[in-house]
């Protein structure tokens, strides 16, 4: 077992350490860094599970590092006598130089990892949240992690109020948390109308200047996770830092925005315009009976806190188009989507795009000035629905897909036997892909490039 | 040629497994035990001085011996008689019948346990693999039946705390509710935490009897790995059993249990239980890697500074049971007919959930049994036909509160939950509470053409209702509308037993697993309208098996036992639960095929009794059921292929009638089967056993008197929580390996009427996990104080 107290001290070496040479090399900052002090870390889900004290099985997952973006193009990744082992389905997240992983469990710690001084991997921190299961992540830039901790149902069946959400602001570069805010966002609860009462489900974050831009869902307040009202764009625009409602705005030429489970429901260009996109299928969560418009991206232009009226994309209908199943922003205003193959999946019944194989996902790239897509070539239809945000360098995105045929029994290992897990290299400019390394697993469910600051 | 004597048992053992097939000239012969007023004797232990070889009389005291030519001492045994010794030639007395007559005496109770064949002895020698454990010494120490369970080889059991804490028990690899429990061949599935294993003091129960992958019909269930079956005193005998103990972390434990059988035939049987514990031991790791309980600031942040122990403080358990019945016994309508009724309840605090990180301080939970019974048996056709008919109506209650929206470290400390829906162990509040209604049916018939043939049946109907609901919740509640399960197991066995001069026992049994399952639930998109769908499914399986056994030399016997089995999945894992929990009705019921081999060698004389075990396991399974989940939804579903192998043996060597050591180890490889790949499945042990050393002393201080000391010890190697592959060895999460000590001393006096026990366990002090991150309690004392009162009138 590793021990913490060991790690704190290396920690605190290296917080000091780290002030004294970059205090020391102000002058050579251009420099790029040493390779020994960069890794590449993959968050690694294995395929064999654990059952855990309760009967509960899921696969392990792991962090693994690499030295060099070579590795992730070409050879194997495996976990076998390699990597740091982690408890149950995680949450990852990368902000500044610190990957983030949380599992998805009621023990709700939230470990934070940086490159140690000698080029290792470090647990620099961990910190509990509010005993709660749901979580969505934002980097603000690259100092500053935001997550918010949501609800899924009432208090009780007289509650006369919905909880709060939970936001936590993290110091990125010491792995702390330091200031947590309550606001309520958007909800609204009738006791004599349960139906039309809703608390907000968040599926996105973004901060432009001093303000905080959350696409949320409307869900049912009754734990069923059914989607109310599911016909509108939602955002919520929140006064940064002190996560007040501004004001709330809507648009009913679209569905609600963003893919549950996913961190990259709204998305910010270089230019601060600000891009969001709605699904239009049960199939991914989006389960009210009342979804009846197209699956499309809206735009909120730099400088307002409006949805722009003059622009909409309707992916569904577009050339090498169909329904978005998650946005990725590549910049210059180009977007890796990918899109569901409905044909490819058994049914449309509710969460069916949520097995971890199958092929029924295609990546395309998105043009959002121009609203084109252009299907990536050599990026095979897929599974693989979880990912924490793109991984992009050097105009290369890197993305781990599962093929195989489609996993209908709900997390039976035994149905996984038949299928393979690569990375694909993806080209932007030219929309082609190439298959890069074998993935001895299911997935990797990000991969993240920090550095020791060196 | 002679059979061995004590003393040159290897080399004869080799020279006799070379030529046993010329030693058979044999001869068979009859006797009876009888006291001076010429009443038969039964339960006379005979023992064949030259061989080893014991029998015990029946209740006309007789008893048959087959033995070749020469002669032979006979030592004549029972309690409280002097002992007898008398000299025979099988080829003189195979002809007639020999009466040996006892005188009475004052002699104690334990001198002669070792000599004959116990109960236990007999069931062992059946051709099942079977673990039998005579429960004598361990009735005046402070433990309950599962303590007594942990000794059996293939055996691990994983508590989750203290005194009444949830346990995860294991045999050969199967775990939970793919073993299954029995009290006196009834089904305990479904009665809930309150009547669990570990809420029974050792000293309610007579017998432990653990059948290993390989069920007897007598046991009527869908069993898929294997049985236990308690059995409590079932002799027609007055007696009254009182005890008390008390011990660290304010454990008090007492039980009244007694049998009364007046000259008329009426009887009445009480049996009763009260246990109590804190269980506040201390507590030094609760998170991974960090030595001590770590310190948060009130954001959450882990600090470097850590309080080096807690006590754990919601981690209380309260359990009682009182068992009443009455009825008639030894009358023409009936051997045996009584009507009982049981009453018991638990109320169990909380202290945390799968790991220890995050502590609970207000979780609750309770339940509360209440269970009629009938039991009838009889004996007809001059004693050939043997009928009995069992039926028993219950009702469970279970609640779990969980409305605190505090949220509590493990100094106790609260804070109040900023998202105050939620509970402390769940996403949400809970007050939810469930019945059950199980009613059971049982009736066995068993015709014995002599006493070598014999062919069982046996019906078990089990049926359970279950239905659900919760105050706190503001949706859709799990079995708002009833869940019921209709289990109906037959099985039929043909057995051969003692043929060829004893040394073959054989069953050939076949059962049929019959029944269904309904549930109703609310579909419905919004809670305001409802939609109420009820399914049913109706199963067949049907299962069977063998069992063998042959003894090659007098003491050695040689096992093999087969069977194809099932677990039918119950209503919840079928259905749902009309939440988030999907139904699933294409859930194909968990099927094995288990085999065992094992050998039996037994060195017996009168200084010296030594036992070997061994047995090899074998266990191919399909189908097992986990929850498995797609996005926020989950369902049961069948997962891939299982293979168990292991071995597992055990040595007990006993002298002098005095002192004896022993011990057993299990080593299993247990790995799931996914396309051409093995994986070896993880947080689960795989090699452990325990060890025992001890003396038995007649006569110390005083006449009538027994001193008793036992050194035990359980052993559970370091396994790894994840994956024996993935990760770097030296990160990868283990549940270290654990040795606990412990040491029980006993004094008897007047034969046994009052006793005293102390009990010290985990002597060293150890740090014992058994799950992941939960620490087990550290040194702890007890005290027990026993009165026994046997055969008053």
């Amino acid at each position: 077992m590793k021990t913490i107290n060991y790690w704190f001290k290396r920690a605190l070496c290296l917080t000091i350490l780290a002030s004294v040479i970059s205090s020391c090399s102000d002058d050579d900052s251009s420099e790029s860094a040493d390779p020994a002090d960069v890794k590449y870390v993959l968050a690694f889900q294995s395929s064999e599970t654990t059952t855990d004290d309760a009967g509960n099985s899921s696969f392990n997952e792991l962090l693994l590092d690499v030295n060099t973006i070579e590795e992730l193009e070409s050879g194997e990744i495996s976990a076998i006598d390699n990597g740091l082992p982690l408890r149950e389905w995680r949450f990852w997240h990368q902000t500044g130089n610190t990957v983030f992983s949380t599992a998805y469990t009621n023990v709700d710690e939230t470990l934070a990892f940086q490159v140690g001084e000698e080029g290792e991997i470090e647990e620099v921190n961990d910190f509990t949240s509010n005993n709660s299961l749901f979580k969505n992540y934002a980097s603000l830039d690259s100092n500053t992690m935001l997550y918010v901790d949501l609800i899924s149902s009432l208090s009780s069946a007289t509650a006369t109020s919905i909880d709060d959400l939970v936001f936590s602001v993290v110091d990125a570069n010491t792995g702390l948390k330091t200031a947590t805010f309550s606001s309520p966002i958007d909800n609204h609860l009738d006791p004599t109308n349960i139906p039309e009462s809703y608390l907000p489900w968040v599926t996105g974050m973004v901060l432009r200047g001093d303000k905080l831009f959350v696409s949320y869902h409307k869900l049912a307040v009754d734990g069923t996770f059914n989607t109310i009202d599911g016909s509108k764009a939602n955002i919520a625009v929140l006064n940064y830092a002190d996560f007040s409602v501004e004001k709330l705005i809507e648009d009913s030429r679209s569905n609600a925005v963003g893919t549950n489970g996913t961190t990259t429901g709204i998305i910010k260009t270089e230019n601060d315009d600000i891009y969001t996109y709605s699904s239009s299928t049960p199939a991914l969560g989006l389960t009210g009976t009342d979804i009846n418009n197209p699956s499309v991206i809206l735009r909120i232009k730099n400088g307002s806190t409006d949805f722009d009226s003059d622009y909409i994309f309707d992916v569904e209908n577009a050339a090498n188009g169909g329904k978005v199943y998650s946005m990725d922003y590549l910049g210059n205003n180009k977007a890796l989507l990918k899109i569901v193959v409905e044909d490819n999946l058994p049914s449309s019944l509710a969460w069916e795009a949520y097995t971890e194989q199958g092929e029924f996902l295609k990546v395309v790239i998105a043009d959002l000035e121009n609203k084109t897509l252009t299907n990536v070539q050599g990026f095979p239809l897929h599974a693989n629905r979880y990912s924490a945000p793109v991984f992009v360098e050097n105009g290369k995105a890197y993305l781990s897909a599962r093929t195989g045929v489609y996993a209908t029994t709900w997390g039976n290992p035994a149905d996984f036997a038949s299928g393979e897990t690569n990375i694909y290299v993806i080209d932007i400019e030219n929309a082609t892909a190439v298959k890069g390394a074998k993935v001895n697993g299911i997935a990797i469910k990000g991969i993240f490039k920090i550095d020791n600051g060196n | 040629m002679t059979f061995r004597g004590p003393t040159k048992s290897y080399l004869w053992l080799i020279f006799t497994l070379l030529n046993f097939h010329l030693v058979f000239s044999q001869f068979e012969i009859k006797g009876i035990v009888v006291d001076k007023k010429a009443s038969p004797l039964e339960s006379s232990n005979i023992q064949v001085l030259e061989t080893g070889q014991a029998t015990v009389t029946d209740k006309n005291g007789a008893f048959s011996l087959v033995l070749p030519k020469g002669n032979f001492n006979l030592l004549v045994t029972n309690i409280g008689y002097k002992s007898a010794k008398r000299v025979i030639n099988p080829l003189k007395h195979s002809k007639s019948i020999i009466k040996i007559t006892l005188e009475e005496t004052n002699e104690t109770l334990n001198s002669i346990t070792i000599e004959a064949k116990t109960k236990s002895e007999k069931i062992k020698e059946q051709a099942f693999e079977v673990e039998a454990i005579e429960i004598k010494e361990q009735k005046n120490a402070s433990v309950d039946v599962n303590e007594v369970l942990a000794g059996v080889s293939g055996v691990n059991i994983r508590q989750s705390g203290g005194l009444g804490s949830s346990f995860n028990f294991s045999l050969n690899g199967f775990t939970n509710n793919q073993v299954r429990f029995f009290i006196n061949g009834i089904p305990q599935d479904n009665l809930g935490s309150s009547l669990t294993l570990n809420n029974f003091p050792a000293t309610l129960v007579e017998r432990v009897e653990v059948y290993k992958g390989v069920v007897p019909v007598f046991l009527g269930t869908d069993a898929l790995g294997g049985a236990i079956n308690i059995v409590t005193n079932q002799e027609y005998k007055n007696f009254l059993d009182v005890s008390y103990d008390i011990g660290s972390f304010n454990t008090h434990r007492a039980t009244l249990n007694g049998h009364y059988y007046t000259a008329k035939g009426f009887a009445f049987q009480l049996s009763s239980f009260y246990n109590y514990s804190d269980n506040d031991y201390d507590i030094n790791v609760v998170q991974e890697g960090i030595e001590g309980i770590p310190v948060r600031d009130n954001l959450g942040n882990i600090s470097s500074d850590a309080i080096p122990s807690v006590n754990r403080f919601h981690s209380a358990y309260e359990s009682q049971m009182i068992q009443a019945k009455a009825g008639v016994i030894d009358k023409w309508i009936a051997d045996k007919l009584l009507v009982g009724i049981t009453a018991s309840a638990n109320d169990q605090e909380i202290q945390h959930g799968i790991e220890s990180a995050n502590p609970f301080g207000e979780v609750t939970q309770k339940e509360q049994v209440v269970l009629g019974s009938l039991e009838y048996k009889k004996k007809l056709i001059q004693n050939k036909l043997h009928l009995k008919l069992y039926t028993e109506i219950a009702q469970r209650k279970s609640k779990l509160t969980d409305t605190s929206s505090n949220i509590y470290d493990w100094l106790g400390n609260t804070n109040l939950n900023k998202q105050p829906s939620q509970g402390e162990l769940g996403i949400e509040k809970l007050l939810f509470e469930f019945t059950d209604k199980r009613n059971i049916l049982n009736a066995s018939a068993s015709y014995h053409f002599n006493k070598t043939h014999s062919f069982d049946f046996n019906y078990t109907k089990n049926y359970l209702k279950r239905q659900g609901k919760d105050d706190a919740k503001s949706r859709a509640i799990p079995f708002e509308f009833p869940n019921n399960l209709d289990k109906n197991t037959l099985g039929f066995s043909y057995n051969i037993k003692d043929a060829f001069n004893k040394r073959f026992n054989a069953n050939l049994f076949g059962k049929l697993f019959l029944g269904n399952v309904t549930t109703t639930t609310d579909e419905a998109i919004n809670d305001t309208s409802s939609d109420l769908v009820t399914r049913t499914l109706n199963y067949d399986y049907s299962g069977y098996g063998a069992a063998i056994s042959y003894k090659i030399l007098y003491d050695l016997q040689v096992k093999a036992s087969y069977e194809n089995t099932y677990r039918i999945p119950d209503a919840n894992e079928f259905f749902g639960n009309g939440l988030l929990i999907e139904s699933n009705p294409n859930l194909l019921p968990e099927s094995s095929q288990n085999i065992n081999l094992g050998t039996r060698y037994t060195l017996k004389n009168k200084d010296l009794k030594l036992t070997l075990d061994a047995n090899y396991f074998f266990r191919n399974s399909e189908n097992y059921i986990r929850l498995g989940s797609l996005g926020v939804l989950a369902r049961y579903v069948n997962i891939s292929k299982t293979q168990n192998r292991g071995l597992e043996s055990e040595v007990q060597l006993n002298l002098f009638n005095k002192f004896y050591i022993g011990g057993n180890v299990t080593y299993q490889n247990l790995e799931r089967i996914e396309g051409g790949n093995r994986f070896r499945i993880s947080n689960e042990p795989y090699l452990y056993g325990n060890f025992n050393l001890g003396a038995n002393l007649e006569n110390v201080f005083k006449t009538k008197t027994n001193l008793a000391i036992k050194w035990y010890a359980f052993y559970v190697n370091e396994f790894p929580l994840l994956s024996f592959e993935e990760g770097n060895p030296e990160d990868r999460q283990k549940i270290p390996t654990q040795i606990s000590h412990n040491l029980q001393l006993d004094y008897s006096i007047s034969n046994g009427k009052y006793n005293i026990s102390f009990l010290t366990r985990n002597i060293t002090d150890e740090r014992v996990f058994d799950n992941f991150l939960v620490q087990q309690p550290g040194r702890s004392f007890s005290i027990k104080f026993r009165y026994l009162l046997k055969n008053f009138n």
